[in-house]
C-alpha cells in the first residue's frame, strides 16, 4: 500500500471515529491533545485502524503512536508497498 | 459455684450509712473479700451477687478504685473489680464481667432470656422481603449468602432454617452479658445487648437488641452518638460519630461512622461505611462507601467502591420497593452514577454516569459501562488495564485489618481466577461471534441491555484473549519453572506437575460472597444440608472452610481443562517447540497488558493533571508545584513498579526459553 493511500485512510478513519472533517486532520495532530481522543475513544480508534488495515496490532507498539503522522509511519512500516 | 456470703449486720449498717438500700439484704451475696467501703448510694433490687471489689481500674488515663456508686442494681451478677458509677435509671438482669467499667450510663437492661439480636431477620437485596438473612453470632458472609441467594431450593432452606433455630435457641441466656474488661461510658439506654470482652462503648445514644462480639485481640469500639438497633457487631469493628444502624450486621474490622445510616444491611469483613446511606444491601468483604450523597440500595456487592452520589433503584416503583441488583466482586460506581435495577453487573466493572437500562452482563468482566448521550455503552475488557484494578488487587489483602483469632469471613483475593477467566472465555466467544455476524455498516448493537460499538466486539475479545493467555500460560510457567530451574528436563518437569482432578462442570464457578468455588462442590454442599447430613451450623461452617481450602487444587484442575481447550494440547503432554511458542505468546500478552496499564498510570501525570497547579508560581514553575504535591512520573512508586513488572516479564520469558534450550 502506498504512503498516500495509507495517509488517506488514516485520516478518513480518524475523522470518522473522532467526529471531525478529514480536512481538519493534520499529520502533526496529537490524537489526545489536538483531536480530543480520550482513553475510550483511543480504544475505538485503534480498533478502527485494525479493521481498516486488517491487522491485529501489538498493543505495546500501538501505544507509542501518539500523532496522526506517527500512525501513518507506523502503518507504512507494517504494510509494504 | 463461687463461695458467696451474705453481708454481715455491720456491713449492712455501714452500707445504709453510705446511702445504700436493698429490697431484701438477704438476696445480696458477696465475695468473701468484698469491701463494703466501695459502695455508695446503691439501691439493690432482687438477687444480686458482687465479687471482690478491692482493686483499682484504669479509665482513660486515670486509675480509679473499683466499687459501685450512685446506681440501682437489679438482679445482677457483678464479677471482681468492677467500677459502676452514675447509673441514671438501673442496671437490670445483667452479668457484669470482671474489671469492667460502667460510668455515667442511663440504663442497662436485659429482659429475661432476651435474644440480643439473635434471630433478627434482615431483608437484604429486596426491601420488600423474600431474601431475609437471620442474624446470629457466628454468621459469616458465606452463611448469609446461602440464606439470601439460594432461595429456589426449598428443602435446603428448610434444613438451614432448622440449623439456625437450633443454634439460636442454644445461645439464649437468662441474663444479659457484659464480658470482662468492657468499658461503657457516657451512654444512653442499652437494652437487651450482650457486649463481648474488651469492648469500649463510649457516648452511644442507644443500643438495643444486639450482640457485640468483641475479644481481647480485636476489641470493638462503639463511639459517640451512635444508635444501633437489632444488630450483631463483630470483633474489631469501629462504629462511631452518629452512625445509625437498624437491622444490621457489622463484620470483623469494619469501619462505620460519620452519620452513616444503614437499615436491613449486612456489612462483612473490612467494609467501610461513612456519611452515606445503605438500605437492604449485602456488602460482602471490602465494600466501601465514603460519601454523603451516596445511597446504596438492594444490591449484592463485594470488593466494591462507591463513588460519591452512587445510587441504584427501581425507577418506576409501581408495586412497591421491589428491586435487586448484583454487582459482582470488584465493581466501582463513579460519581453520581445511577443504576436501574434489576441489573447484573460483571466482576471488576466500572460504572460511569446514569443508566436507565436493565443490564445482564455477567459474562463480560473488567468492563467499563459509560453513559454517552443517554446511551449505556459497554467497553468490554477496558478495566483489565486500569492501574486502579492493579492497585486494588494489591491493596485488599494488605488491608485485612482482622486481628481476632477466628477470621469469620472466608476470602479469596485473586482478581484472575477460574471464576473471572471462565467468564472472559465465554465473553470472548460471544464477542467474536457477534463480530463475525454483524455487518460492517452497523455502528453498534445491543448487548445485555447495554450498547456496544461494533468495533469494540473485536477489541474486547482481543483484550480478553490477552488476559486469558496471561493467566493460563502464566500459571503453567509458574508451575514448571521451578522444576526446570532444578535441572529437570521438560518431560520430567511436566511429569512432576500435580494431577488434575476432573471437574464435571469445569467452567462453572461461583463467588460465594468472597469464596471462589466450583459449581459441583457448591451443589454437593447444598445437597448435604438438604438431606440433613449436616446437623449443626458448626459442621456447615467447617464445610465452607473446606470449600475455601479446595480452591487451589480446583484452580489447577480448571487450568488444565481450559489450557487443553484453548491451545489444543494437554498441558501434561507439551513438547518443547509448542511450549516455546506459548512462552512467546505469554510474553506478548503480559507485556501488552502491562504496557496498557503503564499508559493508564501515566495519565495521572499528563498535562491536564497539572491544571490548577502553580497558582502563585512564576512562569515555568508550574511543573515544580505539581511535582512538590504529586511527585514526578519518574519517582512515582506505582509507575516504577509497573516498569519493573514489565522488565520482569521479558526477563522471565527469556529465562524460561533459556531453560528450554536443550529440550
Amino acid at each position: 500500500m502506498t504512503r498516500e493511500e495509507i495517509t488517506r485512510r488514516v485520516i478518513a478513519v480518524t475523522a470518522r471515529e473522532l467526529g471531525k472533517k478529514p480536512e481538519e486532520i493534520k499529520e502533526p495532530h496529537h490524537f489526545a491533545f489536538d483531536l480530543g481522543a480520550d482513553s475510550l475513544k483511543s480504544i475505538e480508534l485503534v480498533a478502527a485502524f485494525e479493521e481498516e488495515f486488517d491487522l491485529n496490532l501489538n498493543e505495546e507498539e500501538a501505544l507509542k503512536v501518539q500523532t496522526v503522522g506517527a500512525a501513518i509511519d507506523f502503518f507504512v512500516q507494517l504494510l509494504p508497498e | 459455684m463461687r463461695p458467696f456470703r451474705h453481708l454481715t449486720r455491720e456491713e449492712i449498717q455501714q452500707a445504709t450509712r453510705q446511702a445504700c438500700r436493698a429490697q431484701d439484704w438477704q438476696k445480696i451475696r458477696v465475695d468473701p473479700a468484698f469491701d463494703v467501703n466501695r459502695l455508695q448510694d446503691v439501691h439493690f433490687l432482687g438477687a444480686v451477687t458482687i465479687g471482690k471489689n478491692a482493686g483499682v481500674i484504669t479509665v482513660g488515663e486515670i486509675q480509679r478504685p473499683c466499687g459501685i456508686h450512685h446506681a440501682i442494681i437489679s438482679d445482677c451478677d457483678i464479677e471482681d473489680d468492677v467500677l459502676i458509677s452514675g447509673v441514671h435509671d438501673a442496671i437490670h438482669n445483667y452479668r457484669i464481667g470482671a474489671r469492667s467499667v460502667l460510668l455515667n450510663v442511663h440504663a442497662l437492661i436485659a429482659d429475661q432470656a432476651a435474644a440480643c439480636g439473635c434471630g433478627v431477620k434482615v431483608s437484604v437485596l429486596n426491601e420488600a422481603g423474600g431474601r431475609e438473612v437471620t442474624l446470629f453470632p457466628g454468621l459469616n458472609a458465606q452463611l448469609a449468602y446461602l440464606q439470601a441467594i439460594h432461595k429456589h431450593d426449598a428443602p435446603f432452606q428448610g434444613a438451614l432454617e432448622q440449623l439456625l433455630r437450633d443454634q439460636i435457641e442454644a445461645m439464649r441466656s437468662a441474663k444479659g452479658i457484659i464480658a470482662d474488661h468492657v468499658q461503657i461510658c457516657d451512654a444512653g439506654v442499652i437494652k437487651n445487648v450482650h457486649i463481648g470482652a474488651h469492648a469500649v462503648v463510649h457516648g452511644v445514644s442507644e443500643l438495643s437488641d444486639g450482640t457485640i462480639l468483641s475479644c481481647p485481640e480485636d476489641p470493638v469500639f462503639i463511639g459517640p452518638n451512635t444508635i444501633c438497633r437489632s444488630f450483631i457487631i463483630c470483633e474489631g469493628a469501629h462504629i462511631s460519630d452518629g452512625a445509625v444502624l437498624d437491622h444490621v450486621f457489622v463484620g470483623q474490622a469494619c469501619r462505620v461512622g460519620k452519620t452513616f445510616s444503614g437499615e436491613n444491611t449486612l456489612l462483612f469483613a473490612n467494609c467501610e461505611a461513612f456519611h452515606s446511606e445503605a438500605c437492604s444491601i449485602f456488602a460482602a468483604p471490602y465494600s466501601v462507601t465514603h460519601h454523603r450523597s451516596t445511597l446504596l440500595i438492594a444490591c449484592l456487592f463485594s470488593f466494591y467502591n462507591a463513588g460519591s452520589g452512587s445510587n441504584q433503584s427501581n425507577h418506576m416503583y409501581k408495586l412497591g420497593p421491589v428491586h435487586q441488583g448484583v454487582l459482582e466482586r470488584g465493581c466501582k460506581t463513579g460519581s453520581f452514577s445511577y443504576l436501574l435495577l434489576e441489573s447484573h453487573i460483571p466482576a471488576f466493572t466500572v460504572i460511569i454516569g446514569k443508566h436507565m437500562a436493565n443490564f445482564d452482563l455477567g459474562d463480560f468482566p473488567f468492563s467499563y459501562i459509560a453513559d454517552e448521550g443517554g446511551r449505556s455503552m459497554i467497553i468490554p475488557g477496558k478495566n483489565l488495564f486500569s492501574i486502579g484494578t492493579v492497585r486494588d488487587a494489591a491493596k485488599w489483602p494488605a488491608r485485612d485489618r482482622r486481628k481476632a483469632p477466628l477470621k469469620r469471613d472466608l476470602i479469596h483475593f485473586d482478581v484472575f481466577s477460574p471464576y473471572t477467566v471462565a467468564k472472559m472465555r465465554r465473553g470472548r466467544d460471544t464477542l467474536q461471534k457477534l463480530y463475525a455476524e454483524t455487518p460492517k455498516e452497523s455502528d453498534s448493537l445491543h448487548l445485555g441491555g447495554a450498547v456496544i460499538k461494533r468495533l469494540l466486539l473485536r477489541k474486547g475479545a482481543k483484550y480478553y484473549e490477552l488476559a486469558i493467555d496471561r493467566y493460563l500460560i502464566g500459571k503453567l510457567l509458574s508451575a514448571i519453572e521451578v522444576n526446570l530451574d532444578a535441572g529437570l528436563t521438560l518431560e520430567a518437569a511436566l511429569a512432576a506437575l500435580p494431577e488434575a482432578k476432573p471437574l464435571q462442570q469445569p467452567d462453572h464457578w461461583l463467588d460465594i460472597a468472597g469464596v471462589l468455588v466450583t459449581g459441583e462442590r457448591y451443589q454437593q454442599l447444598m445437597h448435604d444440608v438438604s438431606d440433613r447430613s449436616i446437623t449443626t451450623l458448626e459442621q456447615l461452617l467447617d464445610r465452607l472452610t473446606g470449600l475455601h481450602a479446595a480452591y487451589q487444587s480446583d484452580e489447577w484442575s480448571y487450568i488444565c481443562h481450559a489450557f487443553a481447550q484453548e491451545y489444543g494440547i494437554s498441558l501434561h503432554a507439551l513438547q518443547a517447540a509448542p511450549l516455546r511458542e506459548l512462552v512467546e505468546r505469554w510474553q506478548n500478552a503480559a507485556s501488552s497488558l502491562q504496557a496498557l496499564i503503564l499508559a493508564d498510570a501515566k495519565i495521572e501525570f499528563a498535562d491536564f493533571a497539572h491544571i490548577g497547579y502553580g497558582l502563585t508560581a512564576a512562569a515555568g514553575e508550574k511543573t515544580e508545584d505539581f511535582i512538590q504535591v504529586r511527585g514526578s512520573l519518574e519517582s512515582n512508586r506505582v509507575i516504577q513498579q509497573c516498569e519493573e513488572d514489565a522488565a520482569a516479564i521479558k526477563r522471565r520469558s527469556q529465562h524460561i526459553l533459556h531453560l528450554l534450550r536443550n529440550d
